[in-house]
């Protein structure tokens, strides 16, 4: 309670710079400390349990036994964990900006004024909660041999493609209808994040003589570059680690064309039982995703707006 | 101002009671929050402390077994429970595809159910990985004779010898085909003494295009799953001697270019792999797409209930070298872990022996695997269909187990991916079946 | 961004025809996403004979609604519904607090550690969380959560996916705000409760929407961690639908298009929200 007698001191301007700090601090805990204390029994330790589990070689059947670095070093020999992982990296590289640029477009196109505006919003949102294996039973059928995809393709007098079944395309398919399906979520993301843009701002640049794209490029841009930057980090950690869609539509397949590392980890782990090696391998993810978000964390000052 | 403060002090002492409130049950008694009687909250503190006050023991059993007529199962338990009034049967029915995982994670936090039910693969591997419980010192103790069962389905859950759990139904496979279209074109049924090229020659028939759109929409057979045919062809994927993968032998090699000579050489009779993602087999062998399908006596259940249009039959899986098929089996365990063992055992011995099998099998889950009770099975279908369902019992003359591994899935899947190359024509059967035994050796040279 | 400013300008072809193309665009896209669960709804009124009949777009009139009945006659589907919005209703107003809470910690009050307990909880993000899921059980099996709600409730109610997003979304709110707020004697806490939330409205719906849609949608964490038929939630019920060797297409989208709806409406209300406004213009509360 004495926190709280602290408060009805603020206004004071004799206060010294350092006593408002300790107030700042003390403030910062308290708004921290519920979450903090779920986050802390409910994911920090389990991780941390993980990163042991990582140093064991355990079947999850039986007891663990300690094994150091080994499962660490038998990566360095697993040929389908490299191919696996390099899968999922080319997915991350294509599909993530690829998404954040679509869905930004998409959110500036449906924060204006227009005929249908709810219509094209749930619209877009529809495929985020459709179920998986609808979405990929019907993308089955749309690039099956005869599917629509092809049919298309004919009408254009091209040959038709093996969308799914051949090994040098199947992945960029997979990508693409991934793409589609996960367009929605980004989508509110950024609208809500749109709502935050002073329009006085954006109409002192019209008055300017700034067209559209240059007030979206110059004025709404950095306002959202917080967003942009999440919406990328969690993109990132996102492809990195789900494997639903992949799984419904190919299951990793032909060979490992499709096969990305979350799927791969869930297979050694739970599959295969070899928790200890699929922890592993999540570790070699986590510092994966961990380059790429520090590389974005030291470019972020360049291009994110209000960090400081 | 005043709210405010209010608001921290609330909203901290609110996440701080919702981690007390969860602890706090733990302590006294699970019986969740909705206010659900203790009897069926299942959590083995409350029922020990329940054991001790009325002398009733529970015992809780997970299973997949005709998990889409849960009725059948929970049939075999209420006729359990009726039999010995001191069990209670804490009974949990969950999908084939999502059991083993909640069996692992159970078992992963040291609360593993008395009783699973498991199928001849993952049975292998939960044995020979120390979850399960040996059953020999149990089928002594308490005179069980084994000799009532097919001895296929008691072998296959045995590990070294030992056996780790009790069939509880067993499946064979055999051709499916539809009737009409072998009247259509003239042909004479499928027999037992058919060979690959009667099969082939049939099938070639019955392959058509219908619509005349250039692309064929009716075959004429689908080649089953790929280790029946190396066991048609004598071949065998590892040899348990050596410890060595043996499928790329030429025998092997043999078996599945005939899968991909069916599928893409120039006398097609089978759909593509690219044809199937269109619409699976049993779907284009309901809608008469599909003349000829091996699969097991699951199907019948949902074939008498959807084929209207036509009849269908069974007979004998068409030889390849020699004439084969597989059985496969499900079964009943007993965890390592068990508190209540001994309730346990009497369970698994009910729902496994003739009792319990009957009840399954006129659920129409399968067939059951004590002998006298499987006799039953074909009069069991009404209406006669199909009409000689009798094979599903000679084919169990020479129907052998399929052969697992404790490493099965993985080297199942390891020979998938090479695999399904080589069957969607984009790699030689060969080279893919090297590629497949580089990576089985590497599964089996694993301790 | 419709500019009120548009109509003083002389009429621009070139312009014209580009938002034409753009209408295009975002209806032929429309389009494409729409189709999946409008074949889910055709699909779930077939018959059975006629799913692989006729073509994917064929619809069956008058339609068969027997998948319906046969769900809400053989799954307690409301008891289910009602355990799953129990529980997501308690989840979605629980993250909504403590993460707004610390993202406006982390975003805004400075404290010892702060940026380094920020990467950390980022950190932990980065964890595939497939190899969290045995560790999670054995936490809720000590404190005694599994089989009850609280394991559902507990494992998302401090979510840091939430809490990054609330900590991005309060770096863009106007400093100068934060500034007048303090100089009128504004403590944390007030700022937070009557300025901070009530302006970030936008986000707040759309941090509930998508905890809310998690909890309805989840199916492997309640599928292992409740076993009590009573208690289950909505898509662990309707797993039932399915079956080991053949796939019911119109049960598995009716209960598809049953468990959607609801995120449908809720959507739909949420969506409203995101109209233009000028709150900045002045301070509220």
């Amino acid at each position: 309670m004495e926190i709280t007698q602290d408060l009805t001191v603020v206004a004071k301007k004799e206060s010294s710079l350092s006593s408002i700090k300790i107030r700042e601090a003390i403030w910062g805990f308290l708004f921290i400390t519920p979450n903090f204390i779920v986050v802390l029994i409910f994911t920090i330790f389990p991780v941390i349990f993980s990163f042991y589990m990582s140093l064991t070689n355990w079947n999850i059947l039986s007891n663990p036994t300690f094994v150091g670095l080994a499962n660490y070093q038998q990566m360095l020999g697993d040929s389908v964990a490299k191919e696996t992982f390099l899968n999922t990296l080319y997915y991350t590289i294509i599909s993530v900006p690829i998404n954040v640029l679509l869905t930004m477009v998409l959110a500036a196109m449906l924060n204006q004024k227009m005929r249908g505006l709810a219509f094209y919003r749930t619209a877009y949102y529809l495929p985020v909660i459709t179920a998986s294996v609808a979405v990929s039973l019907m993308f089955m059928w749309v690039l099956s041999t005869n599917g629509l995809a092809n049919q298309l393709l004919g009408i254009i007098g091209l040959q038709p493609v093996k969308w799914l079944t051949d090994a040098k395309i199947a992945l960029n398919s997979v990508i693409s209808v991934t793409i589609w399906k996960s367009l929605g979520m980004n989508m509110i993301i950024f609208l809500a994040a749109l709502q935050d843009v002073p329009n006085e701002l954006v109409e002192a640049a019209a008055i300017d003589g700034a067209n559209r794209v240059q007030q979206f490029i110059h004025i709404t841009v950095p306002l959202i570059s917080p967003v942009i930057f999440f919406v990328t980090i969690t993109g990132i950690i996102g492809s990195f680690q789900s494997f639903d869609l992949v799984y419904n539509m190919t299951k990793g397949g032909p060979g490992h064309a499709t096969t990305v590392i979350g799927y791969y980890i869930w297979q050694q782990a739970f599959n295969y039982m070899h928790m200890g090696y699929g922890s592993a391998l999540a570790y070699i993810v986590f510092i994966a995703i961990l380059v790429l978000t520090i590389s974005q964390w030291l470019l972020r000052k360049r291009w994110v707006y209000t960090e400081e | 101002m005043k709210n405010s403060k209010l608001f921290v002090v609330l909203s901290v002492l609110l996440a701080l009671g919702m981690l007390l409130a969860a602890c706090g049950p733990a302590a006294t008694t699970p019986a969740g929050d909705t206010g659900s009687s203790a009897g069926s909250a299942g959590g083995s503190v409350a029922v020990d402390t329940q054991a001790a006050s009325s002398g009733k023991t529970t015992i809780k059993v997970m299973s997949f077994f005709a998990y889409d007529t849960p009725e059948v199962e929970t049939a075999v338990v209420a006729a359990f429970e009726k039999k010995y009034p001191d069990i209670k049967v804490d009974f949990e029915s969950v999908a084939f595809s999502d059991i083993f995982l909640k069996y692992k994670t159970l078992i992963a936090g040291n609360t593993p159910p008395d009783v699973m039910s498991m199928n001849f693969d993952q049975a292998y591997s939960f044995a020979s990985l120390g979850a399960l419980e040996p059953l020999d010192s149990w089928i002594k103790s308490t005179n069980l004779d084994t000799s009532i069962y097919f001895p296929a389905t008691l072998d296959m859950f045995k590990v070294d010898g030992v056996q780790y759990s009790m069939p509880g139904t067993f499946s064979d496979v055999v051709l499916f085909y539809n009737k009409d279209l072998f009247d259509a074109a003239g042909l004479q049924y499928p027999n037992k003494n058919w060979t690959a090229q009667d099969l082939k020659t049939a099938a070639l028939t019955l392959t058509k295009d219908t619509n005349g759109d250039g692309k064929i929409d009716q075959f004429g057979y689908e080649y089953p799953w790929y280790p029946i045919v190396l066991e048609q062809y004598n071949a065998k994927i590892w040899d348990p001697t050596t410890n060595k993968c043996t499928l790329n032998s030429d025998a092997g090699i043999k078996a599945l270019q005939a899968i991909v000579d069916s599928r893409y050489g120039s006398e097609q009779y089978a759909p593509t792999p690219d044809d199937l993602n269109q619409q699976g087999d049993w779907d284009m062998f309901m809608a008469g797409k599909l003349a000829m399908m091996p699969t097991g006596p699951w199907a019948v259940g949902t074939f008498n209930q959807k084929i209207t249009t036509f009849t269908y039959d069974i007979a004998d899986m068409p030889a390849g070298e020699k004439l084969a098929t597989h059985v496969y089996a499900n079964s009943y365990a007993m965890a390592a872990g068990s508190k209540n063992k001994e309730a346990a055992w009497k369970f698994i011995e009910f729902a496994t022996g003739p009792e319990g099998t009957k009840i399954r099998q006129d659920g129409k889950y399968e067939i059951s695997p004590v002998k006298s009770v499987a006799d039953g099975f074909v009069a069991g279908l009404a209406g006669g269909n199909p009409e000689h369902a009798s094979v599903f019992m000679d084919v169990m003359s020479y129907a052998v187990a399929q052969p697992v591994h404790a490493h099965w899935t993985e080297m199942s899947d390891a020979i998938d991916s090479e695999l399904n190359l080589a069957l969607s024509n984009q790699k030689p059967v060969k080279d893919a079946l090297d590629a497949a035994c580089v990576a089985v050796d590497s599964i089996l040279a694993q301790p | 961004m419709e500019s009120k400013y548009s109509s003083l300008r002389t009429l621009d072809y070139g312009r014209l025809i580009l938002k034409m193309l753009a209408v295009t665009l975002l209806t032929l896209g429309a389009i494409s996403m729409i189709i999946p669960f409008l074949w889910s709804i055709s699909t779930s009124i077939k018959s059975t004979e006629n799913i692989f009949a006729h073509s994917a777009f064929w619809i069956q009139w008058p339609p068969d609604f027997s998948a319906y009945t046969k769900i809400l006659k053989e799954v307690p589907i409301f008891q289910y519904a009602l355990n799953t919005l129990k529980v997501a209703c308690i989840v979605t107003f629980g993250q909504l607090l403590t993460s707004s809470m610390a993202g406006y910690a982390f975003a805004k009050l400075k404290f010892p550690g702060r940026d380094r307990l920020f990467v950390f909880y980022l950190a932990t993000m980065m964890i595939p969380g497939t190899v969290l899921l045995i560790p999670n059980f054995i936490v809720m099996s000590k404190i005694g959560a599994v089989n009850t709600h609280w394991a559902l409730i507990l494992s998302a109610v401090g979510s840091v996916y939430s809490t990054f997003l609330m900590r991005q979304f309060f770096q863009t709110f106007p400093s100068e705000l934060e500034d007048a707020a303090k100089l009128d004697g504004c403590t944390p806490i007030s700022f937070y409760w009557r300025i901070l939330l009530p302006n970030s409205k936008p986000i707040l719906l759309t941090l509930g929407l998508m905890a809310f849609q998690g909890i309805w949608n989840d199916f492997q964490w309640p599928l292992i961690v409740l076993s009590r038929p009573e208690i289950r939630t909505l898509q662990v019920g309707l797993s039932y639908l399915t079956n080991e060797y053949y796939t019911d297409w119109n049960l598995l989208m009716a209960g598809s298009i049953l468990t959607i709806l609801p995120i449908i409406v809720l959507f739909f209300f949420v969506q409203k929200y995101f109209v233009q406004s000028f709150k900045l213009t002045g301070l509220k509360g």
